[in-house]
């Protein structure tokens, strides 16, 4: 039975969860899509504790609701809209609390990569620091640009899936893509030129 | 298009390369089972999503709790100590003891100032500007209080009326105008002594009388406005009614 849901498309294990309430179907989608879930957020508000409470969240979300699944839409837009709202949640949750805060610890602002002499450029090509760096950059994004160009460059979700799981029009995600990409391009221009 | 923006089409496709390239993060070894935990258990809502305003965390209110009970403290240990009337709210006393005087009292004003009161009470403007620019000599008013023994006595008041500044009003309606009403001054009786005759003439205010007419005829417009309403309201009545007989 488990082998045979395995072969199933998500939006078939998502009728089955739905109709039979199959527990089995359920955890197939979880693990087809913890992954690329935990990326997806990770790189949206670069947290890796509140990350995994994010697609826990979001799993927990489809398990209650998963009824309000409508079979016309693609499964994958329908949980990463789910997760990508608590996303943006969590962003605006933690700006309020920025404001509240007396102390503002937020290491973004105090990481400032573009200065090349903070960071030399030996350091820099160094992997793992590069990779901090373009995290660090895109979490200096704005985050309507920052969720489409990670949708479409980190997830690689087409155009059109990215306009279904954001609701705008794709020439609005088109817009935002390359507004995101200039922005990040301005950002890390010292980094990938090499 | 191209021209305008400087920048080379494939400095995009360098950007998503280098996205694109980024290491995948994983979900950790233990999602899954804290995941299928957390539904078995029915708790479905997670720490992180329980609200934790700062603001209501009980050591935040205790700089407020401390403000608050030092203010209750304050007003405990040291009660009203204010000690000043509020003029506002309170009679003047001359007043206050006539209110207060037994009806069989009988209250006069004598002046003590040599000469005719009525004629400093119908003094005309002349005079009382002269009063107004002279410092005026101290005016004292007396009451004779008649007691149930019938003797007599005289007490002094505090509070000075100042006669030349009042009009009886009674008359003033009934049409009996005082000489100094009819030199166009003329003041409520007992309507104290420091407003100055130029600021207030009777009833209407100096250099108001040219907007008489235009406030008469803004009255009548009103008064006809307010008739023809009236009309429609009894005739709205008289045919609910007539519907209602019907």
């Amino acid at each position: 039975m488990n082998r045979k849901l395995t072969e199933l498309q998500d939006e078939e294990l998502i009728k089955e969860f739905q109709d039979h309430n199959t527990i089995a179907a359920y955890e197939i989608l979880v693990k087809r899509y913890k992954d690329p879930l935990m990326n997806f957020t990770y790189r949206f508000l670069g947290d890796k504790d509140a990350c995994t409470d994010i697609v826990q969240e979001t799993m927990i979300k489809f398990y209650l609701n998963k009824d309000s699944y409508k079979s016309f839409a693609k499964f994958s837009t329908w949980i990463y809209t789910i997760a990508g709202n608590l996303a943006k949640n969590e962003l605006k949750r933690r700006k309020r609390r920025s404001i509240l805060s007396l102390f503002n610890d937020d290491d973004e602002k105090s990481l400032q990569i573009e200065d090349k002499n903070i960071i030399s450029p030996e350091r820099s090509a160094d992997g793992e620091i590069k990779n901090k760096m373009i995290q660090d950059a895109l979490l200096k994004v704005k985050p309507v640009y920052r969720e489409v160009v990670i949708l479409r460059d980190i997830q690689g979700l087409s155009y059109e899936e990215i306009a279904e799981i954001t609701e705008l029009s794709i020439g609005t995600v088109k817009s935002r893509i390359n507004r995101g990409r200039t922005q990040l391009q301005k950002m890390l221009k010292g980094i990938y030129k090499e | 298009m191209e021209a305008k923006n400087p920048e080379p089409k494939n400095a995009h496709e360098e950007i998503s390369r280098v996205l694109s390239g980024l290491p995948k993060i994983n979900a950790p070894e233990n999602f899954e089972f804290n995941l299928m935990t957390r539904i078995q258990n029915g708790a479905y809502e997670n720490a992180r999503w329980k609200v934790k305003n700062p603001l209501f965390t009980p050591w935040r209110l205790v700089p407020a709790a401390a403000g608050l009970a030092a203010i209750v403290l304050m007003f405990l240990i040291f009660p009203d100590q204010d000690t000043t009337e509020n003029l506002l709210m309170t009679d003047p006393p001359a007043r206050a003891a006539a209110v207060n005087a037994s009806p069989d009292t009988m209250h006069l004003r004598i002046s003590s100032k040599a000469g005719n009161k009525s004629d400093q009470t119908l003094a005309g403007n002349k005079k009382a500007t002269e009063n107004k620019d002279k410092a005026a000599p101290a005016e004292e008013t007396f009451r004779v209080v008649v007691n149930p023994n019938d003797a007599v006595t005289k007490e002094k008041l505090p509070f000075e009326f100042n006669d030349s500044r009042s009009v009886d009003l009674d008359s003033y309606l009934g049409g009996h105008k005082s000489p100094a009403a009819k030199g166009g001054r003329g003041v409520l009786v007992s309507s104290g002594n420091s407003m100055s005759a130029d600021e207030f003439d009777g009833f209407i205010m100096s250099g108001e009388m040219e907007k008489l007419p235009e406030l008469k005829a803004r009255m009548d417009s009103i008064m006809l406005e307010y008739s023809k309403q009236k009309e429609k309201r009894q005739k709205a009545a008289e045919n609910k009614e007539e519907k209602r007989l019907k």
